[in-house]
């Protein structure tokens, strides 16, 4: 604590209360499974933001449900453990044993599933990172329970106390709402982007509950030798993408090229674009290809059919350039040039281009 | 070297069509496909086979038709195949279809390698490679791009958001196929006349020892209650033609939030 937080009376008030709530008996030790738990990520040190997003829709189910909100930290610091808590932790179940830093795969598996058959929480939400979505489902195999994928949103139905999840499916073309009756713990993996994040709130009060996993050399199955920047283009993690469609032709593909260099994105191509030979196979974007969820989208010289909607409906802002006013893509869209790419193309990069010379002459003025 | 790939059947999502009343899917026309990421796998074992000898068995779980996904794999050259098929099995969920697969792995007789694309592009979970690698007790790398064996170790290339990892494990091992591993070969005239005297097995769950009850709808523990098509969230605001005016505006547009540096 800094000197600072010392001079706050408020703070102070808070640490008391927090020392005085620090007493065990918030872990559920009986034979029917309660409290909701979510199995909280670190990220460069800090608790990752899909973790956050998560509790900020756990509390609001643990509220109505009555249970306590439960976070499982695996190795980290003690402050990682508090800052859980002003998340809105209850109870954080804090594992520190040394093979479980960085989470293991299997090591994680086989940690949480042991806590998950000692404290039997109800439900069991992850955020959707790329461990999760293989510890998710391993911990679920463990456990011999249900599990469900993606989901865009968790509601409660408070009679039957169960979770209602809604899953997405066909790029956002088709909902369809699961539950996992009839076992216990119901698993489900939320993806990113699906909650807002949960305020910090460092006057929140809650325990840090040490546990013990028994974890051996032996349950190592897999190491990493070496961790390297990706080579080459990653679509699926580029901020703006333009993607050029059958529509778009070998003759005009340039104009794609340069107005993604203007916006400063990727260029990317449907499965006709890529059939046509005007874009390389890697950057196909689809369901039979790469799913983006970039900020910015922009499709030309494409309808947007299913197959393309499915690699591209979770982007943030989309801008459709086509003649058709009518074309599925314009239906998802936000904004739309509509006209010839011949024509609006040009236009717009112009545009984009004068833009960027104003503002580089505004700085070094 | 014995390698078991996994080929799912789903419906050809480049022509997939809903149903303009109900949104549902339409899958009654669409005729299926293997699972694209799972002719990666295929192509991955190949490459293995190649290299260190053995056999590819590859192994599905589906209805007669998902023959003609085992017929796709084993005309780009895996040895035999084998389908699981029963009527009890119709409402599978993810949990109950990794149990069925791991019987039959179990059943077809221990693998050094189990491969599958990394998810279909049906259902998208991704979840049958973990689970079944936790079912049967052994290494899952999933997402892998390059694969090496070499004494009961596997060396892979893991794509990991935007990080490759090199990891090493233990075989036997389920590793999932990313996109980004070398692409499928299409099958030729020879392949697929060869493929036809290939052996397909089918099995039943009475074959593999499993009860009807623990598996299919009857044991699926997650269950669909509803299915809708979402309302359309976004309304478009479109400007016609090429006029710079419009260019402008929609360039402040993007600008206020955040899009254009």
């Amino acid at each position: 604590m800094s000197n600072s937080d010392m001079d706050n009376p408020w703070l102070a008030w808070a640490m008391t209360q927090e020392s005085q709530m620090t007493v065990s008996g918030t872990l559920n030790t009986g034979n029917e499974y309660r409290n909701i738990w979510v199995y909280a990520e670190l990220q460069g040190g800090f608790v990752s933001s899909e973790t956050r997003q998560v509790f900020n829709k756990a509390r609001e189910i643990g509220d109505l449900l009555g249970a306590r909100v439960q976070a499982v930290l695996f190795g980290g610091e003690e402050s990682l453990a508090k800052d859980l808590v002003a998340y809105g932790a209850d109870t954080v179940l804090w594992a520190s044993h040394p093979l479980l830093e960085g989470a293991p795969l299997e090591l994680a598996t086989k940690a949480l599933g042991e806590l998950v058959s000692t404290y039997k929480p109800e439900i069991l939400l992850f955020g959707g990172t790329r461990l999760a979505e293989d510890l998710a489902p391993q911990v679920a195999a463990r456990l011999g329970t249900g599990y469900i994928a993606d989901a865009i949103d968790l509601e409660l139905d408070d009679a039957e106390r169960l979770l209602r999840v809604t899953r997405s499916t066909f790029g956002g073309k088709i909902q369809t709402v699961a539950v996992i009756s009839e076992r216990k713990p119901q698993v489900a993996l939320v993806r990113g982007g699906s909650f807002r994040e949960a305020d910090y709130d460092r006057f929140r009060a809650g325990e840090v509950a040490k546990v013990d996993v028994t974890l051996s050399e032996a349950d190592v199955r897999a190491r990493i030798l070496e961790s390297r920047p990706s080579e080459g283009v990653n679509l699926e993690n580029a901020r703006i993408v333009v993607c050029g469609g059958k529509g778009v032709g070998k003759e005009n593909w340039a104009l794609v090229e340069q107005l993604a260099e203007a916006l400063g994105g990727e260029v990317a191509g449907t499965k006709g674009a890529v059939a046509a030979g005007c874009v390389d196979a890697s950057r196909q974007v689809g369901l039979a290809g790469k799913k983006v969820k970039p900020d910015l989208y922009v499709g030309v010289g494409l309808s947007g059919s299913l197959d393309h909607q499915g690699g591209m409906a979770g982007a943030r802002t989309i801008v459709a350039v086509n003649t058709d006013r009518e074309s599925p893509l314009m239906a998802l869209a936000d904004y739309a040039l509509v006209g010839d790419l011949k024509d609006v193309l040009p236009s717009w990069i112009k545009s984009l281009r004068e833009r960027q010379g104003k503002r580089e002459a505004a700085a070094t003025r | 070297m014995k390698i078991i790939v996994l080929v799912k059947q789903v419906p050809d999502t480049t022509d997939v069509r809903l149903d303009p009343v109900t949104g549902i899917l339409k899958r009654d026309r669409n005729k299926g496909i293997a699972n694209p990421e799972d002719k990666y796998a295929v192509e991955m074992a190949l490459g293995i086979r190649d290299k260190s000898g053995g056999t590819i068995t590859v192994l599905s779980m589906g209805p007669e038709t998902a023959k003609d996904a085992l017929k796709e794999a084993l005309a780009m050259g895996a040895d035999e195949a084998v389908l699981i098929s029963d009527p009890a099995l119709v409402g599978s969920d993810v949990a109950s279809t990794a149990k069925v697969l791991a019987a039959a792995i179990e059943s077809i007789g221990a693998p050094d390698l189990i491969l599958c694309g990394r998810r279909s592009v049906d259902g998208s979970c991704g979840a049958v490679g973990p689970m079944l690698a936790e079912l049967l007790k052994v290494s899952l790398v999933s997402a892998v791009r390059k694969l090496d064996l070499n004494a009961g170790q596997l060396l892979a290339e893991q794509v990991w958001d935007e990080e490759v990892r090199v990891v090493e494990a233990a075989t036997p091992a389920v590793v999932t196929v990313s996109r980004e591993a070398k692409a499928p070969r299409l099958a030729n005239a020879m392949g697929i006349m060869k493929a036809a005297k290939k052996p397909m097995t089918v099995r039943t769950l009475a074959d593999l020892g499993l009860q009807p009850s623990g598996v299919g709808l009857a044991g699926a523990v997650t269950k669909v209650t509803r299915v809708a098509t979402p309302e359309r969230k976004r309304r478009v605001q479109a400007w016609e033609g090429a006029n710079p005016a419009a260019c402008s505006e929609l360039n402040q547009k993007l600008a206020a939030k955040g899009l254009l540096s």
